[in-house]
């Protein structure tokens, strides 16, 4: 199984290294693929970003200390609820996996109601898959004091690159 | 009664086992709200992912190293070896920081070895960035480097499993124990506040009997009785009421005490209620000192009032022992039946009152009266007296009339009685007799008094102007003018009018002089001081007993009108009034008779030496204009030829 999802995950950043040669190498790598009941997909039935392209939906900024963390970080990047939009989404769940398979599903109420981001940029550096880049799910902890438990930080998925809507 | 003891028993201890049931309330409530902070930490300090985060990099040391031994043989595998070592470092500084890092501090040895995994992978970076792209078998020596740290860090994994698991059970049981104490906080809880609220109804209760019950007796009081009266005044059964006003208590009380007094009271209430509210399914409620009210249901016509009435009064008079003594007491009673005599409580109340305060008069006799609405009327003409005397009084409304006193010996005037005349615009004539009445019961008697005293001295003024030789004026007085500054202000009045004194006189009843002995021992003597000249009216009515006709100082007896009625037919008032005159003239008084109306009369009296008559045989009361003419006409006449009396020395006795 889990060679199975390495081998597609392999797949997948190797077709979107075969479509991103014409775009510039740093700006143009795609880093979140968006699958399922979508309206408006740019690559077949997918939708596909790379970091210029989030950069360009409606992002906020969480001053917040996550459980991983000793410090309060500064973490920004788009609302998942920009990038459900962006993509016409029609579905009301949404499956979230990341590089080492890590998978969680997440209700779309859920995101209108709690609205977080697909962080990029941690204290102002662009995240690293070292540095549980390139997106992580970023709930606001500090708004919303009920959030900090097992099974909502649980939700708090990193190394994020697709989300799959059904 | 037996319940309300009970409850006064249980208030009594109330503070005895009120304060352990408080205590035993608030301690589980404290110590339940400690026990739920223990089972909520310990349930937080099982929120913990080091577990899941160990065995996270503990599987991605195993995929890179099965992708190092894969891109061996396959060297296209190149990337996913650099995309696998990127993740695998990632998977370290969760371990190292945040809470993951704090729940592995209490594993022995476990961030030291996480440490030294770390910096193994870091130092194998450049191998992998440079030499291994071109040279893949160099990843042999990779794993070699990678296995011993992959071993500790399965072990660490599995140890902290174990000990986390441990560490849960440990909490799984601590949790349930707490629960189990939490069980019985809560049955403290539960049974204390339920014991509270238990208290609290029972107090509720309790404040509402004492609120509604008589603390002596132990019967409903007022407020219930105004309330039960109420509410059965809102249906249609009819009832009846009755107001018992005990004869007799008062002189109990002041003579055995209260503690008898209340004895008594209780003895009442107990009789009543037994015999009564047991038996006729009345209900009694005391109202307030010796007066209780009792309600009686279906009562259809007046006979069943007078039925339980008879009944009340013959309970009452039965003789009541109180700790030895014996108390005789009575009852009056005033009774009104719903609705005939009133559709609401205030009304019924009112009335049944007036019925009582008309049974009162009988006292110390008891009495049963039935309200009937004549009394009414009296009440409201009384009202309407007494507000009208007032402005009478103010606006010179009332009149005196006068009526000569006669010298029998020469049919000459002696002096005039003053009479009160009141044409009332309702009522017409009230009688003078009712007027003295109203001034008296409503505090205006004095100035009533003061004004008719006024009033004489103006008119013996007037005639005196009008050239007619000045003749004494009598005028009455009632109960509440007896005071020391009587006599002073009578010939105030006089030398106010320019009259010397000795013109006004006083008359008084035999009945207020016996019923204020006190007062007019007093008073009495300071009059004639004063040298006014006192006159005792309707002397034979009254209760006076010869030996305290002695001690007044009166200079005038006047025979009451009932005796000289019947002298010519009756032997027996003939007789009395025979020796009334007597004992006049022994005490050395001048004697009067009352109400002369036959010539017959006047020469009976004239015959056995009565000094002087009054009647209709002279003159009924007259203006003061009449007056003059009487005076004038007044011609020597001589009943029985006997020599005229000289009655400039009556003052002097």
């Amino acid at each position: 199984m889990f060679k199975l999802i390495a081998a597609l995950l392999l797949l997948i950043s190797t077709a979107a290294n075969s479509v991103e040669t014409t775009q510039p190498e740093s700006e143009g790598k795609v880093i979140l693929t968006v699958t399922g009941k979508i309206l408006h997909g740019n690559y077949g039935n997918s939708a596909r970003f790379n970091l210029e392209q989030l950069q360009s939906l409606k992002s906020q900024t969480l001053k917040l200390q996550t459980r991983w963390s000793d410090r309060i970080h500064e973490y920004h990047g788009p609302l998942l609820s920009a990038v459900l939009e962006h993509v016409g989404a029609t579905g009301n769940t949404l499956r979230l996996t990341a590089l080492n398979d890590y998978t969680i599903d997440i209700e779309r109420a859920y995101i209108e109601k709690y609205q977080p981001i697909l962080a990029w940029r941690d204290d102002n550096q662009i995240m690293s898959v070292r540095n549980k880049g390139p997106l992580w799910l970023i709930l606001p902890l500090d708004k919303y004091p009920e959030l900090n438990t097992e099974e909502n930080t649980g939700k708090m998925i990193w190394q994020l690159t697709h989300i799959e809507i059904f | 009664m037996l319940d309300n003891r009970f409850l006064l028993s249980i208030l009594r201890f109330k503070e005895l086992w009120l304060t352990p049931v408080v205590l035993i309330f608030f301690i589980s409530a404290i110590f339940s709200l400690v026990q739920l902070r223990q089972s909520i930490t310990i349930l937080d300090n099982r929120y913990g992912t080091s577990v899941w985060s160990l065995f996270q990099l503990k599987t991605e040391l195993h995929r890179f190293n099965d992708t190092l031994t894969i891109y061996r043989s396959d060297n296209t595998a190149y990337r996913e070896v650099t995309a696998r070592y990127d993740i695998l470092w990632s998977r370290f500084p969760v371990l190292l920081k945040g809470i993951d890092a704090n729940q592995l501090v209490k594993i022995e040895g476990a961030l030291p070895s996480i440490q030294s995994a770390f910096d193994q992978i870091k130092a194998l970076e450049p191998s992998i960035f440079t030499q291994l792209q071109h040279t893949p078998s160099i990843s042999s020596d990779l794993q070699q480097k990678l296995e011993p740290h992959i071993r500790t860090i399965e072990k660490l994994a599995l140890d902290n499993y174990h000990f986390n698991n441990d560490f849960y059970n440990r909490g799984d049981r601590r949790v349930s124990e707490l629960q189990q104490q939490l069980i019985w906080l809560m049955v403290g809880l539960i049974m204390s506040g339920t014991l509270l609220l238990i208290l609290i109804i029972r107090e509720n209760r309790i404040n509402r009997f004492q609120a509604e019950h008589d603390s002596l007796t132990g019967i409903p009081n007022r407020a219930f009785f105004r309330r039960e009266l109420t509410r059965r005044c809102e249906g249609d059964e009819p009832f009846a009421l009755h107001l018992i006003d005990l004869n007799g208590f008062k002189d109990v009380n002041d003579t055995l005490g209260h503690h008898t007094g209340d004895l008594l009271l209780k003895s009442v209430s107990d009789r009543l209620t037994n015999c009564l509210d047991q038996t006729h399914d009345c209900l009694t409620c005391r109202l307030g000192g010796d007066e209780f009210a009792i309600l009686q249901p279906h009562v259809n016509d007046t006979h069943e009032l007078d039925h339980i009435a008879a009944e009340i009064i013959q309970l009452l008079e039965e003789d009541f022992r109180v700790e030895e003594h014996q108390c005789l007491i009575g009852a009056s009673i005033g009774s009104v039946q719903f609705p005939n005599h009133g559709d609401n409580a205030s009304s019924l109340l009112t009335r049944a009152d007036i019925a009582m305060y008309k049974a009162k008069e009988s006292a110390p006799f008891s009495r049963h009266q039935i309200f009937d609405f004549i009394m009414d009327e009296q009440i409201n003409r009384r009202q309407i007296l007494q507000m009208d005397l007032r402005e009478a009084i103010e606006h010179h409304k009332l009149h005196l009339a006068y009526q000569p006193i006669i010298d029998l010996k020469n049919g000459r005037p002696v002096y005039l009685e003053a009479l009160l005349r009141w044409e009332h615009p309702i009522y017409g004539f009230v009688s003078p007799l009712e007027i003295i009445e109203v001034a008296e019961q409503h505090g205006i008697a004095n100035t009533l008094g003061y004004w008719i005293i006024c009033e004489a001295c103006r008119q013996i003024r007037e005639w005196s102007d009008n050239s007619m030789k000045p003749l004494p004026v009598a005028v009455n007085i009632s109960p509440s003018m007896h005071r020391p500054e009587l006599g002073s202000l009578i010939n105030q009045a006089l030398e106010e009018h320019n009259l010397p004194h000795g013109l006004i006189w006083i008359e008084v009843t035999e009945d207020t002089t016996m019923q204020m002995i006190q007062e007019t021992q007093r008073t009495l003597p300071l009059l004639k001081k004063s040298g006014i000249h006192i006159a005792l009216d309707d002397f034979g009515t009254g209760l006076s007993s010869l030996s305290h006709l002695q001690q007044l100082p009166v200079q005038t007896l006047k025979i009451d009108r009932s005796f000289i009625k019947k002298i010519t037919q009756n032997q027996v008032s003939w007789a009395l009034v025979k020796n009334m005159i007597t004992i006049g003239h022994d005490l050395g008084m001048h004697v009067v008779a009352e109400g002369i109306e036959h010539r017959e009369e006047a020469e009976l009296l004239t015959e056995h030496n009565c000094d002087m008559g009054q009647g209709y045989l002279f003159s009924k009361p007259l203006t003061p204009e009449d007056i003059i003419s009487f005076c004038n006409s007044a011609k020597d006449f001589n009943y029985l030829h006997s020599a005229a009396i000289n009655y400039t020395a009556l003052g002097d006795r």
